[in-house]
């Protein structure tokens, strides 16, 4: 490449053009999204005083139009601007749960206004660069595109986590959570540095004959692991969860809702995508130099899902505040999704389905209850558990709906929740992780306890005052109703694993 | 190779490296933002020692230019009072940080010992700019945008953060 | 003595280990926020530094200086946002260390 190109070839450069064209075609929703995000900003900047509202529909429309465009997204795989990004159904999927996401998180916003403030320019344009950073995520294969795009993800999320400047608890959290962050994605740079001395290329897909030809080589264990590292941080797995109830805690509620779901669905994303190029399923994995140890991936894994899953759900027994218990269940769910990882299979993409399904559930059941956590607080003006007494006929909606959306998930049927986890323990027990779906089940039992906890609260313990609060605005009606209707529904649950059994990577 | 290009290497690695040890210790933390400007020059000579002349020119002057510079910018404003490091804390600290630095540095070495890099006769060095200038604007064309949203990010956050008091009222 | 005199891959790469482990000493033993944005900044480095190195001696392309120049761009806007919040926090409480940040964890 070094001499060719002293002179501008005007056939090649011809040919890149028309390649550029083709990219486009594949590429239009995060354009859309681009284009919103500076529209917004700009809108932000020179029109708006008091008619601030128009940037939150600026922002909400944008998401729509590039989640419409994302199911136009041409359906055979092939790979955009020179193998930046690949474009096959695994990417749209993920893809289109995270605009999903965001249309919700757009919403909440605009419930949470009490606590998040008016004037919102430049927070829906910072958001906008987030869910663009996300999706990029989701479809990126080649290893700078992956680090840029963590980067423009997880710098957008410093900043909206520091929105409430005004607040100390705000200002600390996104200082931890920025911080720490940046280690953390400087780990996996300096990973990514090592696989790219080791294969000389930095695509993703060139990992798999890598994977084969070093396969008892620590030091190719050792990169991995840095980028498994820094792709911890943002799905808050073991080791690096420990960020998570301070940021969950002090973020807006809308912001929290946010991240517990994009965040985490777009780094499960790349994992799988890095996972799936390293072959887990066959003998990859780290070998010492004696030869006496042999751990493979999918052991490394199922570890890293036992122990996330045990810390999050031990730690959430002794929460007091709503927003950090679930701070630290989504630590839980994330150790319930590596499950799910670590039975991943090449061949017939077992437990990646499990996965991917698991996370649509999740979306719809996580948001849901930070929903009904903003709609109460709006009224009790508090989110300690405490203040939740007495809420089963002081706020009958709220409650029940919360009902539904924990019993989600703990993974009781006859909600999604059950099916989702059923079919991450069946994938963890069809690749013969016994002992993990043990770990899984008996956590699941503790985790029982802490959302039933709320229950309780809500419909046993009864407050001093008795009167019910008004019923809340339009928009947390039809919020909160609209996200349990997927979660309670059978015919979603068809759709859902319709969608996701038709899954594949670019290969 | 000529032994002065051997001393000249030393000389580099030392200004690169060092000045971490400096950062780590050191009680005043405007010293260790200039030994960080020594640290970041160091790695600019060796950038410019394995033939990568334009990124050796960008790291003095986005590195050491811009990002020292808001840096020192940083600490001049917070620096009204003087921050001392709790004496006790930065003690209580330091058993963990040798640990920490002796595994990472135990595990790197292991690994660049280990592995076979498979290194080749390196060729004459020569001007990258224009090449440089046309991956951007080819195969890297994805990347450049993207990283330009990064950097709107950077300023409209930046700002948008420090801002002072909401313009609310 | 020809490890001391001829300069190869594995010179550059223990340099960039060598500022790695002093960056992550950094980010641990230090409490002051803007110190360990600093440790930051030698990670960043150590990594853009190995790109560089592997480029030179194992790939003979460009990618790795490319790898470099976006790390550069991401350690500005990261800076950037870093020392915002800092600037941030220091208007509440008028200190930046780490530990202070307290509020949260009682």
């Amino acid at each position: 490449m070094l001499a060719a190109t002293k002179q501008l070839d005007t056939k090649a450069f011809a040919e890149f053009v028309s390649g550029v064209g083709d990219s486009v075609a594949g590429f239009w929703p995060e354009i859309v999204l681009g284009i919103t995000l500076c529209a917004v900003l700009l809108y932000d900047l020179v029109l708006s005083r008091e008619r601030s509202k128009n940037t939150a529909y600026m922002a909400f429309g944008g998401t729509l139009l590039s989640l419409a465009l994302v199911f136009m997204l041409p359906s055979e795989p092939r790979s955009l601007f020179s193998g930046m990004l690949a474009l096959d159904s695994f990417s749209t999927f993920f893809k289109a749960v995270i605009l999903i996401g965001t249309l919700v998180t757009v919403a909440l916003t605009q419930l949470d206004k009490e606590n998040i403030g008016a004037r919102l320019g430049e927070y829906y344009g910072i958001l906008l660069a987030a869910v663009l950073g996300m999706m990029l995520m989701a479809s990126s294969t080649n290893m700078i595109m992956i680090y840029l795009a963590v980067e423009l993800a997880s710098l957008s999320s410093y900043v909206i986590v520091a929105h409430r400047r005004q607040s100390r608890i705000g200002s600390e959290a996104s200082l931890k959570y920025a911080i720490y962050g940046s280690v953390a994605s400087a780990l996996m740079l300096y990973g990514i540095s090592l696989l790219f001395g080791m294969t000389g290329s930095l695509s993703v897909m060139g990992l798999a004959d890598l994977g084969i030809r070093m396969a008892t080589d620590v030091g190719f264990g050792i990169a991995v692991g840095l980028v498994l590292a820094g792709l911890a941080y943002k799905m808050a797995a073991f080791p690096m969860h420990f960020w998570v109830p301070d940021v969950y805690q002090g973020a807006p509620t809308a912001v929290t809702a946010f991240l517990s779901v994009a965040s985490k669905t777009a780094a499960f994303a790349i994992l799988l995508r890095f996972m799936a190029s390293l072959d887990p399923g066959s003998a990859t994995g780290i070998k010492m130099a004696d030869g006496g140890l042999f751990l493979d991936w999918t052991s490394i894994l199922a570890v890293a899902a036992a122990v996330t899953m045990t810390l999050g759900n031990l730690a959430a027994l002794f929460q007091t505040n709503i927003k950090r218990m679930l701070g630290y269940s989504s630590i839980a769910h994330a150790g319930y999704i590596l499950m799910g990882v670590a039975a991943l299979e090449v061949s017939d993409y077992a437990g990646f389905k499990a996965v991917a399904f698991y996370l649509l559930v999740y979306l719809f059941t996580n948001l849901g209850a930070f929903a009904v956590v903003i709609v109460v607080s709006n009224q009790v003006k508090s989110e300690e558990i405490e203040a939740y007494k007495g809420l089963g006929t002081r706020m009958w909606l709220p409650a029940l709906l919360l009902t539904i959306f924990l019993f989600s998930l703990i993974g009781m049927p006859p909600t999604a929740g059950f099916t989702g986890k059923f079919l991450l323990f069946r994938a963890a027990i069809d690749k013969g992780l016994y002992w993990l779906a043990i770990m899984g089940g008996i956590n699941t039992a503790v985790s029982v306890y802490y959302y039933m906890r709320i229950l309780k609260f809500m419909y046993l313990e009864d407050s001093a005052e008795k009167t019910p609060y008004p019923a809340p605005c339009l928009l947390g009606k039809v919020l909160t109703v609209g996200l349990a209707l997927p979660v309670l529904l059978l015919f979603f649950l068809g759709a859902a694993a319709g969608w996701t059994k038709n899954l594949s990577l670019l290969g | 190779m000529s032994f002065y290009e051997g001393l000249l290497f030393y000389l580099l690695a030392a200004t690169a490296v060092l000045p971490g040890v400096m950062i780590l210790f050191s009680r005043d933390i405007v010293h260790a933002a200039f030994w960080l400007l020594a640290s970041l020059a160091g790695v600019a000579g060796l950038y410019l020692y394995l033939g990568a002349d334009f990124l050796g020119f960008t790291q003095v002057m986005i590195y050491i230019g811009g990002i020292m510079i808001l840096i020192i910018f940083g600490l001049m404003v917070t620096h009204k009072q003087k921050i001392s490091l709790s004496q006790l804390a930065q003690k209580r600290l330091l058993v963990p940080a040798v640990i920490t630095g002796g595994i990472i540095l135990t595990a790197l070495l292991y690994v660049i010992n280990k592995t076979t890099w498979k290194p080749t006769a390196s060729e004459e060095m020569e001007p990258t700019s224009a090449d440089i200038g046309y991956l951007l604007m080819s195969d890297y064309l994805l990347p450049f945008e993207i990283a330009s949203i990064v950097l709107l990010v950077g300023l409209v956050g930046g700002v948008y953060i420090a801002r002072r008091k909401e313009r609310e009222a | 003595m020809s490890f001391l005199t001829e300069i190869g891959l594995n010179h550059f790469l223990v340099v960039s280990a060598l500022m790695f482990t002093l960056g992550m000493m950094i980010v641990v033993m230090r409490r002051n926020a803007v110190a360990v944005l600093m440790g930051i900044e030698l990670l960043l480095n150590s990594a853009a530094l190995n790109f560089v190195a592997f480029s030179r001696y194992v790939s003979h392309d460009l990618n790795g200086h490319l790898a470099a120049i976006f790390i550069i761009v991401v350690a500005a806007a990261e800076a950037t946002i870093i020392l915002a919040i800092i600037l941030n926090i220091f208007s509440h409480n008028h200190s930046v260390n780490v530990d202070e940040a307290d509020l949260l964890s009682q």
